[in-house]
């Protein structure tokens, strides 16, 4: 065991040997950082994470989700009209965003004979990522080659190694929901953008999976006579404009969706979430894999509270969209409060 | 690593030929999940239980179906 104390401490300490190996520490100290709030095991994330990319062809298998949320955080680029030099993609998994980028224009302009993809908004895009195995996956495939893209692998999830002003947009997608300290992160992104440039993100809140929570939580009830969480707590949408606020972001926006998937069992369900790296990580819960009882009783009770006509399962994942802006320029700021001369309600009302 | 089964694909297929058994349970949860305590519906699952260990195909290593009749026997002694 090593104790660290200073100097002066150390000479202090230096009395003849009362019977104690370790010397009584004198005064306090402030822990290293701020206390954070931690809900999840990064590492076991991480760890799954590269489990996920060991095997490609499952994963890619599995991609469905985040390739999907992927071209909806894309489309909303055609939004801003503008070029944008230098671009970070925040929680990259496996470069979802720069293929979502790469593919056909989503709305075309009618006037002109060709479309150019999205990424010719984009002159260099920076894919940061924790887990090498994952962001490495598609190196070799043929959309590497239709943008500049370079891969980052970030040794935290929770702390940008990047300079602060130095993004033009900063982009992320299904990686928000496993951060612990989400209103630092958002604070560093912040932070990293140069100003009046925009953030936009997506990620896995509120009711997501709420109906695998239930039964499990109904299997385990029954079974064992208890719970232990095995979907993790998410912010809700009305947390999240506080939490961009709060963050130093103008102009926000912040909108919801649901994409419902429909599966043949709960098994296929939960392998699908595996092989998405998508699995349990909540540092509370019980080790180890859930025994066959449970799994049992949850198949039985989903099907039974939450099972489709036709005798698929219908799973929810709700996609929390938000885009805030940096502030700077000549940004438009809404009015001083109590500035208003006409009130909305009258003219609502003669209509 | 995919070209053998996982054992959890075995017991998926296994459950899948429960479907009355499970619905008996899923009903008795449902009908009042607002008061579900330990072992409510114990008769019913032990049932869908029984319906999957018979239907679960015999891995290699394990001898013959007297055993694992035993082992359910084994099992329900010790209130699985």
């Amino acid at each position: 065991m090593r104790v660290n104390v200073t100097r002066a401490c150390r000479r202090h300490t230096l009395r003849p040997f009362t019977g104690t190996l370790f010397p009584r520490r004198t005064y306090a100290f402030e822990a290293p950082s701020g206390a954070v709030f931690k809900v999840f095991n990064s590492r076991a994330k991480w760890l799954q994470k590269e489990r996920s990319a060991a095997n490609p062809d499952l994963s890619r298998q599995a991609d469905y989700l985040k390739d999907e949320v992927a071209m909806r955080v894309c489309e909303r680029l055609l939004d801003i009209k503008r070029q944008f030099p230098r671009v970070l993609d925040l929680g990259a998994n496996s470069c979802n965003i720069a293929r979502a980028l790469t593919r056909e224009n989503p709305d075309p302009e009618p006037s002109t004979p060709t479309s150019p993809p999205l990424a010719t908004k984009i002159s260099e895009l920076i894919a940061a990522e924790s887990s090498s195995a994952l962001l490495y996956r598609d190196a070799d495939r043929p959309f590497n080659n239709e943008l500049n893209l370079t891969r980052h692998v970030l040794s935290d999830d929770e702390s940008l190694p990047f300079e602060p002003n130095s993004f033009d947009m900063v982009l992320s997608s299904l990686s928000l929901h496993w951060i612990n300290d989400l209103p630092g992160v958002l604070t560093q992104i912040n932070s990293v953008l140069k100003p009046d440039s925009p953030f936009i993100g997506a990620m896995l809140g509120g009711d997501t999976l709420f109906e695998l929570r239930t039964s499990l939580q109904l299997a385990e009830q029954e079974r064992r006579g208890g719970i232990s969480p095995h979907v993790s707590p998410l912010a809700d949408v009305r947390d999240v404009g506080g939490l961009l606020g709060k963050a130093g972001f103008q102009m926000l926006t912040v909108d919801v969706e649901d994409i419902v998937v429909d599966y043949p069992d709960t098994f296929a369900l939960m392998q699908d979430l595996q092989a998405m790296g998508e699995g349990n990580a909540v540092l509370g819960r019980e080790m180890g894999a859930i025994g066959r009882d449970i799994l049992l009783a949850n198949e039985a009770i989903y099907r039974a509270l939450h099972g489709n006509e036709d005798g698929s399962l219908p799973a929810t994942f709700r996609i929390i969209h938000m885009i805030g802006w940096k502030e700077g320029g000549n940004q438009p700021k809404p009015l001083k409060r109590g500035s208003g001369e006409v009130s909305l309600k009258d003219i609502l009302e003669q209509k | 690593m995919q070209s053998k089964t996982r054992p959890i694909q075995k017991f998926a297929q296994a459950v899948s030929k429960c479907t009355t058994e499970a619905a008996v349970y899923g009903q008795c949860i449902v009908a009042d999940y607002n008061t579900v305590y330990k072992n409510k519906c114990a008769k019913e699952f032990m049932k869908l239980k029984d319906c999957y260990l018979v239907r679960l195909p015999e891995p290699l290593s394990v001898p013959t179906k007297p055993t694992l009749l035993m082992e359910q026997v084994a099992a329900k002694k010790r209130g699985w």
